[in-house]
């Protein structure tokens, strides 16, 4: 993990690629091995689909769990003592939900990667805080798991923390003005998820009734929603800046079940691997690797999660990588755009009547 | 006049089996339709197949011809002969414009409708139900079917619609048979549970419990088709020698079993077995057949791999770590259309569920008597390829015990048969007296 603590001293998006394989190589293979040695589950499964339990000497080699394994599955690679706490993912409702097992240090890891990650884009001052949504998430048990605890992690970049719905989830336009005159002239931070933003910072307020000129936002959660309404990121950028001078908007894209896995959206508008993670893009048949420019299956590898073998997944997004080492803010690394869903197999046969 | 019956708790009158009216008429046709193999139902299931074989939306389905196949009147009136019924039409006319002279032959039982029959049939498109159905007809009963509201699949509806036009063209839209759809409201399964004389349950198991978890009336029959196992055997010696012909054919017919109703049909096998000289020996026999399947499929694209892909991943890490009921894999072949998970013995047999569409539990044999672990309840059909005479009838001979209800060769793994499951539907689903 030293090499982790060096990687943290640097800025986010400072290695290119032959720095960047040595180091996430030498790291993987360390978190390979100490998953194998502590996860049956894992040593079974990398044994017998992946043969080959050596030392590997390119990333793709490394095997890849599929993210859904998280839900069908308490996956664990620390003695029952030293879980810290159970993560879980809210999926689709009635979905079963993944269950992410952290102890201490692969939490404190999680902290630092996205400290590094997000005091690279906002820098390291604390920003008077917005957040688009209600304090009801934390009463909830249920919900607090994903939203909750996005907001809980956001959160300690921010000062004086104004929910902006309330318990009810409407919009407490008097609260937002207020905030906003407080802070007026200053830098501010807006948090929420994507299509919440949209719903109530965007389509519920006036053109000309918020001044948001000094405001960096950032937004997570997807735009399913957002594109039945035909809102894709390059038109919730244009129009959050025509309707409210709103200029500083960073998406990302991350998952519950890879700590460490946050990927910020460029000056291009393209999600950013940071230095401790990487994405590769596997051709859904076979699984062998796309060239960049060729769409497929999004694995994610990571050097954080040493609690649970999550260092590799296959998730079961499609993406495509834009490029590498040359995006147009300076930034290292790969960056991807996210193309939605993996169709779901549909299969006839013989059973159910009734859904299950 | 609707296609399909829209039925509502308070609407329970357009069942036409049971509306008053309609049971007037049925008391004037008792007499002539509650008969074992009436003309009448012959005339119209042979029209049926007629209609069905040349209409464009349904004769690409091959599981849907295989039904209208079957319900030619040649193939009815082999299957009544083969129950014990004489043909005494000996003038050799036309059979067609005359009634049938066929009557049953010396026997100590009579047979006759069993009454009122309620078929509650699967949401997917796996179609076997459709010979139960005309099976019912065949023994002179009225019949309902519950269509799933979620069912949407297009050869069927086609089908349901191009009965609906015949039974009225023969004049049996009252009562012969009722398509009627309602969400599951257990109340209206109820009432109807109370009127029948019989339910026909295809599974799952959940939806088998669910139904027989509601009261029928006492002299009611449950005929159930539950969850099953299904299994292939190989000869690995004969697939060694194989030329492409062979192949060409093996490969068709192992397709047709088992990815027809993409593996989850009841008699499609989720297991394979080698049998060989031992595990080494037979191992370049399994991955040729593996790799032969994976391009036959392949070439006829019919399969949506990049799902199946995923699919298979994730079930082979259920398969892996399922608590306390890891299952004993050896060895793993990954592949889209075709994944193997080499067992190196047979767990509990609950714990064998395929996720479809190409996932096969692997097994290495060396004497087809080894086949006797497979002996359970729960075993359907075994289909053998490549056997010598000897095999065979081991194989055979297992069918006396607990389990395995049928041994065919490869390729009829989806035959329907009317002994199904242990049941000969043809009594099941009728009235027996002295004769």
């Amino acid at each position: 993990m030293t090499d982790l603590e060096n990687i943290f001293r640097l800025a986010p998006f400072e290695l290119s690629r032959t720095e960047k394989q040595e180091l996430m190589l030498n790291g993987l293979n360390q978190l390979h091995q100490f998953h194998r040695n502590n996860s049956e589950e894992y040593s079974d499964f990398s044994r017998l689909l992946f043969k080959d339990n050596s030392e590997f000497t390119r990333l793709e080699q490394v095997p890849f769990l599929p993210v859904s394994a998280f839900k069908n599955h308490y996956l664990k690679s620390v003695s029952d003592e030293n879980v810290f706490k159970v993560l879980t993912s809210s999926g689709t409702t009635g979905q079963a939900v993944s269950r992410i097992v952290l102890d201490k240090p692969t939490s404190q890891l999680q902290t630092k990667a996205l400290n590094s990650i997000i005091t690279g884009v906002i820098g390291s001052q604390r920003l008077p805080m917005l957040i688009v949504d209600s304090k009801v998430v934390f009463a909830n048990r249920s919900s607090f798991s994903a939203r909750g605890a996005g907001i809980m992690g956001l959160s300690i970049f921010g000062k004086d923390h104004t929910y902006i719905l309330d318990e009810n989830f409407e919009l407490d336009l008097t609260k937002l003005t207020e905030f906003l005159t407080k802070y007026n002239g200053q830098k501010i931070l807006i948090f929420g998820f994507t299509f919440m933003v949209w719903e109530f910072l965007f389509k519920q307020i006036e053109k000309g009734q918020l001044d948001l000129s000094q405001a960096i936002l950032i937004h997570s959660g997807g735009w399913k929603k957002l594109e039945n309404m035909a809102v894709n990121n390059e038109v919730f950028k244009s129009e959050f800046y025509d309707k409210h001078k709103l200029s500083e908007i960073y998406n990302f894209y991350g998952m519950v079940e890879q700590v460490g896995s946050v990927f910020i959206e460029n000056s291009q508008g393209f999600l950013h691997c940071p230095n401790f993670s990487d994405v590769i893009i596997r051709n859904p048949i076979d699984f062998s690797v796309q060239p960049h420019g060729e769409p497929g299956l999004i694995q994610v590898q990571s050097l954080l999660p040493w609690s649970y073998p999550g260092h590799s997944l296959l998730t079961e997004d499609l993406g495509v990588v834009m490029g590498e080492d040359d995006a147009e803010n300076g930034w290292k690394g790969k960056y991807f755009k996210i193309l939605g869903r993996s169709k779901k197999a549909e299969l006839r046969g013989c059973s159910d009547t009734f859904k299950k | 006049m609707a296609l399909i019956k829209q039925i509502q708790i308070d609407s329970l009158d357009q069942i036409s089996v049971f509306s008053p009216k309609d049971n007037n008429d049925l008391n004037r046709d008792q007499k002539k339709a509650g008969k074992w193999f009436d003309d009448r139902v012959i005339h119209f299931l042979d029209d049926l197949s007629k209609n069905v074989m040349r209409n464009a939306l349904i004769r690409n389905r091959p599981d849907i011809i295989a039904v209208a196949f079957w319900i030619r009147k040649s193939n009815l009136r082999k299957i009544q002969l083969e129950l014990g019924f004489n043909n005494t039409n000996t003038n050799g006319s036309d059979e067609r414009n005359s009634n049938s002279e066929i009557t049953q032959s010396n026997q100590p039982y009579a047979f006759g409708p069993l009454g009122t029959i309620f078929h509650i049939c699967p949401a997917n498109v796996d179609t076997i139900f459709l010979y139960s159905l005309t099976i019912s007809m065949l023994c002179g009963n009225k019949n309902i079917l519950k269509i799933s509201s979620r069912m949407q699949d297009t050869g069927l509806l086609e089908l349901f619609r191009v009965m609906s036009e015949l039974l009225e063209k023969h004049e049996m839209d009252s009562g012969f048979v009722d398509f009627i759809q309602y969400k599951n409201e257990e109340e209206i399964t109820r009432y109807i549970s109370k009127k029948v004389d019989g339910r026909v349950i295809w599974g799952g198991n959940s939806t088998i419990e669910k139904i027989r978890s509601i009261l029928a009336a006492p002299r009611c029959r449950d005929i159930s088709f539950a969850d099953r196992v299904s299994l292939s055997v190989f000869s690995a010696k004969e697939l060694m020698e194989l030329n492409s012909e062979g192949w060409a054919d093996l490969l068709n017919k192992f397709d047709n079993d088992a990815y027809l109703f993409d593996q989850l049909g009841c008699s499609s096998p989720q297991i394979i077995y080698f049998l060989g000289e031992n595990r080494e020996k037979d191992a370049t026999a399994i991955h040729i057949f593996k790799e032969k399947l994976s391009s036959f499929l392949a070439s006829k694209n019919e399969l949506d791999a990049a799902s199946l892909s995923s699919l298979k991943l994730n079930k082979i890490m259920d398969d892996i770590a399922e608590e306390d009921n890891k299952l004993p894999i050896v060895n793993v072949e990954f592949g889209s259309l075709v994944t193997f998970i080499e067992l190196e013995k047979l767990p509990d047999i609950e714990m064998i569920s395929t996720c479809g569409g190409g996932y096969f539990y692997v097994r290495c044999i060396s004497n087809a008597l080894e086949l006797a672990e497979i002996q359970d309840k729960k075993v359907q059909t075994i289909t053998h390829w490549g056997l010598n005479e000897s095999q065979k009838q081991e194989v055979e001979s297992l069918k006396n015990g607990v389990g395995i209800d049928r041994v065919v060769p490869l390729g009829e793994g989806l035959s329907f048969d009317y002994v199904w499951d242990g049941y000969n539907l043809f009594w099941e689903l009728s009235k027996i007296t002295r004769g």
